[in-house]
């Protein structure tokens, strides 16, 4: 049994013009442990998706359709308050411009251990401040550094204090939205590094969500990909980013064009590819395959039928109608 | 009509470039501010740009390239006039824009175009395309009429990939995507045909599948009007595919500086060696030795001394912390006979 | 430590921009609404009324038994110390009150805005210098300085009108500044300047238009302001003698023994009115600002 399971995930978002179906069938499951990536343009839902696992939705949200069962619970049953025993203890979000997210006026190490006690009352403060100077030095802080307010910190720092408040009452899963966005090249690789580091030492299960497929690569055992609320493709990171003689693995036409979006400087000097066209508008009914208007290899069946996702092993799998038996060779 | 970057060395200052006169010549180039203490009273200095000589050649495209903190922005502002240096020369087709004031300094302007990062902030969101597209006409009083003008601009957006032109340039700019945005910026910005361009960041706010064209689009232009391109980015990668040059800022200063294979392939500073090795490409079977610098780059109010690198330098802690690297600061030295190469590292080997 | 999820808005928020959106969003705000009532019944009464119920300042009563009568059918509301018709005195005043609230709150705007804007746009010694007068006319008790002026430069309505004008600029110098200053560092003036446009033309094409709204905002809350200061400096008889205002009638009210007498159809219409207007001119004013000032948004 998968630690998370989310299972046909749908959320719409109410606005003026209608609802904009921003997550439409979509499913991810995380094993304990694992690092999982999950990649695609904004607005594609990815982020939207993510929040739905511990309910931390905008109010003009609503998951109108599947589950999401963590460690065996359906969580999408519970109410707002057995929610809250959910939230940091056992799944806990790194959010994205947390940068700014920190209170200017109380020091970094009272941010970190309000947390800990607020969810375990049984904890003292000073057992809850021994916990706070661990997880300082577990980020790479010197835990002397607890008095610090945060603008003290440069924007790299203040990101591993976001990250050690999300590790404070031990969580299994971690998700990071965009936790690296802001930062510099240097400072991404840090950060990247220490959250590997951190899943391996506590066997934390991490989402990382991320536009850049390019960062994710090196990064993840597993990752999805994600355009206009569906799930396009999703395997090992070999699968999605390997090449099995010249060919690259990846098999959805949106990933094989996303990967060619990036310099490889390991590679020949070419220039990028980009994807013309802008994904379709989530407010209307969408027929057919959601990247057919911007598909140079689209099918005829494209513009009328949604694909299924297709196995192409059994842990990768890809939503194409190149990919249906049918129609295999025709690429 | 875009063309491919050549795969071989491009041919930048290496043979017949010397000849050529640099069209903008940054000399000894500093940049101070003063910033207010964060504790308590008085002010000290930072200087944001440390001593920076660079050349671009006409037509070609020299990338900037350094993390936030580096100078490399500051580099681009001083190069604009936005911001003043404080000393040094900015020599641009043969005049220092240094000491230019007021009508003087706009006079130049139209020569010397730029594209900013955040396609959301540089347009006004008050006016619609078309003033957006001829307003470069306008301020210069370029064209016969505003029929003539309107027609330039119409022209302008139609070059820059914004079809149906008629319909686009009613709107506002507030109603564009990010990419289109940034279409009508870079529309603007070479209807004065200028012949360099500051493009700071141009596509680090765009949507991955956006920037192939915004770049296609810009190599275009270099390609049409023979324009130069001062390429401002945090990011080697693509400077790498873009630039006819890189030139690497540490600090305020430059470290590094070659052509895009040299400097990737052969990469002889300890900080654009420990840069090439973490940028992120997408493919896992690429192993790389990452070398992940620890700390982050120094205020530019307290520089280290010596070698502005040596406090985070791998080089210097594996040669055992020689004084050296402490105490003089090593200058930009060419490393190459072959190509265009010099670096600032003290363990460099420099051509005799 | 509360959870606050960040939505991904990307849509920039840009204030209505026209008379009429401007008109709409103040009437779907309530209080601007009401706001918007009250002003328009106080300008069509200011407006017309002296033109249908017109006011002869000698059209005094013939004797005594005129002087201070409840209303009446011939006096709808009654009459004033000296037999005159009330009612067609509370138009007189409106139309005075109005009028020397919105003069004198166009000074104080062009010379507020106008200060505003360069200080914030030049920044440097010239900003130093602006501030520090702002800062001089902000704190110098306004009231007793306008009825020293008023003392020495003579009761009449220009030069009512100068003095509450030129008192009133600073707080709109103030805010117009910090926009302009946060204005001065958007990406598109970089641009305009790179373009090679002039200062003149940066502040006309991307400055001023940015903070008008915010000028029109706060002009309207400066007109309350302007039209309670006339009120205060007629009450104490400091206003024009030979022009009838919602202040000078209190004054008159006041001094001729009417309110002790207990004739509140003296008194009561001229309070009641300068208590409408400036509720009216507040409600939409803030309401404005709100739309206006993105900043205040959820306060």
């Amino acid at each position: 049994m998968s630690l998370l399971d989310v299972r046909d995930l749908r959320v719409s978002y109410g606005s003026a013009d209608g609802d904009v179906h921003a997550v439409d069938g979509v499913s991810l499951s995380i094993e304990a442990g694992e690092f999982v990536g999950l990649a695609g343009e904004s607005g594609c839902g990815k982020t939207t998706m993510a929040m739905a696992i511990p309910q931390l939705l905008p109010r003009n949200a609503r998951i109108t359709s599947g589950s999401v069962t963590f460690d065996g619970v359906d969580l999408s049953a519970l109410d707002e308050h057995a929610m809250r025993a959910y939230r940091w203890k056992e799944i806990s979000v790194v959010f994205q411009g947390a940068l700014n997210a920190l209170n200017p006026v109380q020091t970094i190490g009272s941010q970190i251990a309000e947390p800990i006690r607020v969810h375990d009352s049984s904890v003292t403060s000073a057992q809850a401040d021994d916990r706070m100077r661990e997880l300082l030095e577990a980020v790479g802080i010197p835990s002397r550094r607890a008095h610090d307010f945060p603008h003290q910190f440069s924007g790299g720092m203040r990101q591993r204090v976001m990250i050690a408040m999300a590790l404070a009452c031990r969580p299994r899963l971690v998700i990071a939205d965009e936790p690296i966005t802001a930062l510099d090249v240097m400072t991404q690789a840090q950060i990247i590094d220490l959250l590997q580091s951190l899943s391996d030492r506590y066997n934390l299960a991490m989402l990382l969500i991320s536009h850049d497929l390019s960062v994710l690569a090196q990064t993840c055992d597993r990752v999805a990909v994600m355009y206009a609320g569906k799930m396009a493709e999703t395997g090992p990171s070999q699968d999605v980013f390997g090449e099995s003689s010249g060919q690259v693995l990846a098999r959805h036409p949106y990933t094989q064009r996303l990967l060619r979006a990036y310099p490889n400087i390991h590679r020949e000097r070419v220039f990028i590819d980009g994807i013309p066209g802008s994904p379709p508008d989530l407010s209307k009914p969408q027929k057919g395959c959601r990247f057919q208007p911007r598909c140079d290899v689209a099918l005829t069946q494209c513009a009328n039928v949604a694909p299924e996702l297709v196995a192409l092993n059994d842990r990768h799998f890809a939503a194409c109608h190149l990919l249906d038996a049918d129609s295999s060779g025709v690429q | 009509m875009v063309t491919e970057p050549s795969n071989e060395q491009p041919d930048v200052r290496g043979s017949g470039a010397n000849d050529r006169a640099p069209i903008v010549a940054i000399e000894d180039l500093f940049v101070e501010y003063k910033v207010k203490n964060p504790a308590g009273r008085g002010k000290s200095i930072a200087r944001a740009v440390d001593g920076v000589n660079l050349a671009l050649y006409p037509g070609e495209t020299l990338a900037i390239v350094g993390e936030s903190g580096s100078g490399k922005t500051s580099i681009a502002n001083a190069v604009m006039r936005l911001i003043d240096a404080s000393s040094g020369r900015i020599i641009f087709d043969g005049v220092d824009l240094v000491p230019l004031r007021g009508k003087e300094l706009r006079k130049v302007r139209p020569r010397l175009q730029m594209i900013f990062q955040d396609p959301f902030e540089s347009l006004d969101p008050r006016m619609t395309v078309m003033d957006t597209v001829v307003e470069p006409l306008v301020i210069n009083d370029i064209g016969d009429s505003d029929a003539h003008r309107r027609e330039l601009g119409l022209a302008a957006l139609q070059r820059a990939g914004l079809t149906p032109a008629d319909r686009i340039a009613r709107r506002f700019t507030h109603e564009l995507s990010g990419g289109q945005r940034q279409r009508v910026a870079i529309a603007a910005a070479m209807i004065l045909e200028p012949s360099v361009v500051v493009a700071d960041e141009p596509v680090s706010m765009l949507d991955v599948s956006l920037r192939a064209g915004i770049l296609r689009l810009m190599a275009d232009m270099r390609d049409r009007l023979g324009v130069a391109y001062l390429f401002i980015t945090h990011d080697l990668s693509l400077a790498w595919m873009f630039a006819d040059r890189i030139a690497v800022v540490y600090l305020g200063r430059v470290v590094e500086e070659g052509s895009p294979v040299e400097l990737i392939n052969n990469p002889q500073h300890p900080y654009t060696k420990a840069l090439v090795s973490v940028i992120p490409v997408p493919e896992t079977s690429a192993v790389t030795n990452r070398t992940v610098l620890t700390g982050e780059i120094p205020n530019p109010t307290a520089i280290p001394g010596g070698c502005r690198f040596h406090p985070r330098c791998p080089l210097y802690r594996e040669r055992g912390e020689p004084a050296g690297c402490r105490t003089d600061d090593p200058a930009l030295v060419q490393i190459s006979i072959e190509s265009v190469h010099s670096a600032a590292c003290h363990f460099v080997a420099k051509v005799p | 430590m509360a959870f606050d999820v960040s939505t991904n808005d990307e849509s920039i928020d840009v204030p209505p921009s026209g008379f009429s959106a401007m008109l709409r969003s103040i009437w779907a705000d309530r209080l601007g609404r009401i706001g918007l009532i009250l002003l328009v019944v106080t300008a069509v009464v200011a407006v017309l009324g002296p033109f249908v119920f017109p006011f002869n300042p000698a059209d005094v009563g013939a004797d005594s038994s005129t002087i201070l009568q409840p209303p009446s059918a011939d006096h709808w509301l009654g009459t004033d110390e000296l037999g005159r018709d009330v009612f067609r005195e509370f138009l007189a005043g409106a139309r005075i009150s109005l009028f020397v609230g919105i003069m004198a709150t166009l000074i104080s705007t062009v010379i507020g805005a106008g200060i505003g804007i360069v200080a914030g746009y030049f920044m440097g010694p010239l900003d130093t210098t602006l501030m520090s007068a702002t800062d001089f006319f902000l704190v110098i008790p306004a009231l007793p300085l306008m009825i020293a002026m008023g003392a020495i430069f003579g009761q009449n309505l220009l030069i009512i009108i100068l003095v509450i004008g030129l008192l009133s600029w600073p707080r709109t110098a103030r805010i117009v500044r910090s926009q302009t200053l946060s204005l001065r560092q958007r990406q598109y003036v970089a641009r305009a300047k790179s373009l090679g446009a002039s200062d003149a033309r940066i502040i006309r094409r991307n400055v001023a238009p940015h903070v008008l709204q915010l000028i029109v905002a706060n002009t309207i809350l400066v007109v309350a302001g302007c039209i309670l200061a006339e009120a205060t400096l007629s009450f104490i008889g400091l206003g024009d003698p030979d022009r009838i205002s919602w202040g000078s009638m209190l004054h008159f009210a006041f001094v001729s023994g009417a309110v002790g007498l207990g004739a509140w159809w003296y008194f009561m219409p001229p309070g009641l009115g300068i208590l409408v207007v400036v509720l009216g001119f507040t409600l939409v004013g803030h309401s404005f600002e709100r739309i206006a000032n993105p900043r205040l948004k959820g306060e």
